[in-house]
């Protein structure tokens, strides 16, 4: 029985170590598309400012911006298109359920409601998350709205005959207001949730070198011997657990961006470069 | 011994007399020959630089230099062959010139300096249009901005290029009967359409040609897109990306476009819409990149541009699938829908367009405001914690 045990374990922990790979490569796809397709769309946005005009002048002209942003546009899609395979091989082949704890339920709405009640000095203590907490899932979904409505309105802008074929013009019509506007919307959100509020926050975003490293652990799953970089190796004892208001993993959403909570240190983690 | 005295006295005063007489008479002569000699002075500083053979022709060339000339150049048979057989008659309408705007202030040889000399040098021309190519340089003397001004010019260029026909000052403004061509629009259409007839039927039969002809003054005529005198082509990315500003520097302008009831809103419907965003880009960047993104004539025409209620127009509803197909080859009969065709987006017209830019409008600083309330309320609570 204890060698079926440990053979179950390591197996589980050999899964754990791929989808928090496949989860980091995601992450790097994603942070990467977001961050060219950003620098080559604002410019767009505000074409008018100098700034803008000398980073157009810079990158070679709107043609090169152009092609530049929709490089990264089709890197942020196949990074959107990763995710949702990945999240099928790992709940159907894999039959790890972690990711449909990313779907919202009642709980969720409560805890929203008793963190309001908090904020506003009706609640004396902060919700406890043992789980994906209602603003990660939150992030989770505003960034997949993101990816998702950017790619279509992305690709209807760059095609807009076959777009106004299969839905009609009047949509295409549309899809440039929405791809403007939508993207000022992300960025706000990207900076305001992930530097800022990642930053200012510790309670919701403990881990916050998971905003470079995309790492995120596996509920339900041992966490994985990870080899991991000398640079993220050695997190601070505070950040590392509480069993109190637990959330390991981070908000980032390309990863699984579910959370485990940690009952206590894995042992025989190994350090790259150690 | 008074008897021998009496005849010498009288022969005394008779030689005093013809003394003085003799002063007299040579003094009239003096004094005459002063007054012709003096006379004869003024008379030939007042004559005219060619030598003059007559005491008519002195007083001809008194009333008008040209007259000189015009003795021969009168003659209707009067003319020169060249070398490849192009025939020039030289017989002047000195009344035609006179008519001018230089007939007051010009003679023949202002222009024609080289023909002061009589006889004429010979001229080492092959043909009538190198003739009037080697001459026309006689314009800058007087106009020297406007002659710099063609050297900038596509016909300049042309011409460089090795392009004989290309347009010299005279082609346009004539040699001896020029006009001021700004007094009548028309004539300057006319006056292209002598090199440009195809161009500009075309453009008599369009909105604007067709109200110049009416005598319309509000309308562009071609120097109006192209300029005057350093006309620059308008094949190049530098013309199309101006053109677009071109077509705005009437369309809007407000005070003319509510005079014929035509928005005044065009440019920046244009500048907000696909096609406009992109060539701002183009217009704002310094690379000389060919907008290959439509600009307005490519929708409205170049010089046959019709009033968008004409049934041929090329943008009124019937035609405009076609129109997009010039870029669009696959564009489906509901594509120009995909196009706000110059409206601003209300309620009533791309009513999907409008809500989507209201619910923005409101999200983007709702959804700021939240996340910085957010943000301020869990420090505020942490430091109270604390």
């Amino acid at each position: 029985m204890i060698g079926a045990a440990s053979r179950d374990t390591t197996t589980r922990e050999a899964r754990g170590l791929l989808l928090e790979l496949h989860g980091q490569a995601q992450y790097a796809l994603l942070l990467g598309s977001l961050l060219v397709l950003t620098l080559t769309g604002l410019p767009q946005k505000f074409d008018s400012l100098s700034l803008s005009r000398w980073f157009m002048d810079s990158a070679g002209g709107i043609e090169t911006l152009r092609l530049i942003h929709h490089i990264a546009g089709g890197v942020l899609i196949f990074a959107g298109l990763y995710h949702f395979a990945l999240v099928l091989v790992a709940i159907l082949v894999l039959k790890v359920l972690a990711p449909l704890q990313m779907i919202p339920d009642a709980r969720d709405f409560r805890e929203a409601l008793q963190t309001i009640r908090y904020f506003l000095g009706l609640q004396q203590e902060r919700v406890p998350f043992d789980r994906p907490s209602y603003f990660q899932k939150l992030d989770y979904w505003v960034i997949a709205w993101a990816m998702a409505l950017m790619g279509a309105s992305g690709m209807a802008l760059l095609f807009p005959v076959r777009a106004a074929r299969l839905i009609s013009g009047d949509v295409v019509l549309a899809t440039l207001r929405v791809h403007s506007d939508s993207a000022i919307l992300i960025v706000a959100w990207v900076l305001i949730v992930h530097l800022i509020y990642a930053g200012l926050s510790p309670a919701l975003f403990q881990d916050r070198a998971a905003i470079l490293s995309g790492r995120a652990h596996i509920a339900g799953l041992p966490v994985p011997q990870t080899p991991r970089l000398a640079s993220d190796a050695a997190p601070p004892a505070a950040d590392r657990h509480d069993p109190d208001r637990e959330i390991s993993g981070q908000g980032m959403v390309p990863s699984f961006g579910v959370s485990r909570r940690q009952e206590e240190e894995p042992p025989g983690n190994t350090e790259l470069g150690r | 011994m008074s008897e021998r005295q009496e005849p010498r006295m009288v022969l005394a005063c008779g030689r005093t007399a013809r003394l003085l007489l003799a002063l007299v008479v040579c003094s009239a002569f003096a004094a005459a020959l002063v007054l012709v000699g003096a006379k004869r002075g003024l008379a030939l500083r007042d004559q005219p630089a060619p030598a003059l053979d007559s005491s008519a022709q002195l007083a001809d060339a008194r009333v008008d230099p040209n007259l000189a000339c015009l003795d021969c150049h009168r003659d209707p048979s009067l003319s020169m062959t060249f070398p490849n057989g192009d025939v020039l008659p030289l017989t002047s309408d000195i009344q035609a010139f006179r008519q001018s705007v230089h007939g007051d202030r010009l003679d023949c040889i202002d222009c024609h300096q080289r023909h002061r000399e009589y006889p004429h040098p010979a001229l080492e021309v092959r043909s009538r249009r190198d003739y009037a190519r080697a001459e026309y340089e006689a314009c800058k003397r007087c106009h020297f901005e406007n002659y710099t001004r063609t050297l900038d010019s596509m016909h300049f260029d042309a011409m460089a290029e090795g392009d004989a026909d290309a347009a010299i000052c005279t082609d346009c403004h004539t040699a001896h009967e020029v006009t001021r061509l700004e007094d009548s629009p028309i004539k300057i259409a006319e006056t292209c359409s002598h090199c440009h007839d195809d161009v500009y039927q075309s453009y008599a039969q369009s909105v604007h040609g067709s109200a110049l002809r009416e005598e319309n003054p509000d309308v562009p005529q071609c120097i109006d897109c192209h300029g005057v005198h350093d006309i620059a082509s308008a094949t190049t990315a530098t013309f199309r990306r101006a053109s677009v500003d071109l077509c705005a520097e009437c369309h809007a302008d407000k005070k003319l476009m509510d005079k014929y009831d035509i928005s005044s809103r065009v440019l920046k419907t244009y500048l907000d819409d696909f096609h406009g965003k992109t060539v701002g880009f183009y217009q704002k960047q310094t690379a000389e990149v060919w907008p290959d993104v439509a600009v307005c004539s490519d929708c409205h025409g170049v010089h046959d541009i019709k009033a968008v209620d004409d049934p041929e127009s090329s943008v009124v509803k019937e035609n405009l699938v076609t129109t997009c197909r010039g870029c669009h080859p696959d564009a489906a009969s509901n594509f120009p829908s995909a196009w706000l065709s110059h409206y601003e987006p209300d309620i009533n017209k791309a009513s999907l367009v409008y809500l989507i830019k209201q619910y923005y409008l409101v999200l983007i600083p709702v959804m700021v405001a939240g996340l910085v309330l957010n943000i301020v309320l869990d420090l505020w609570r942490l430091a109270r914690n604390r």
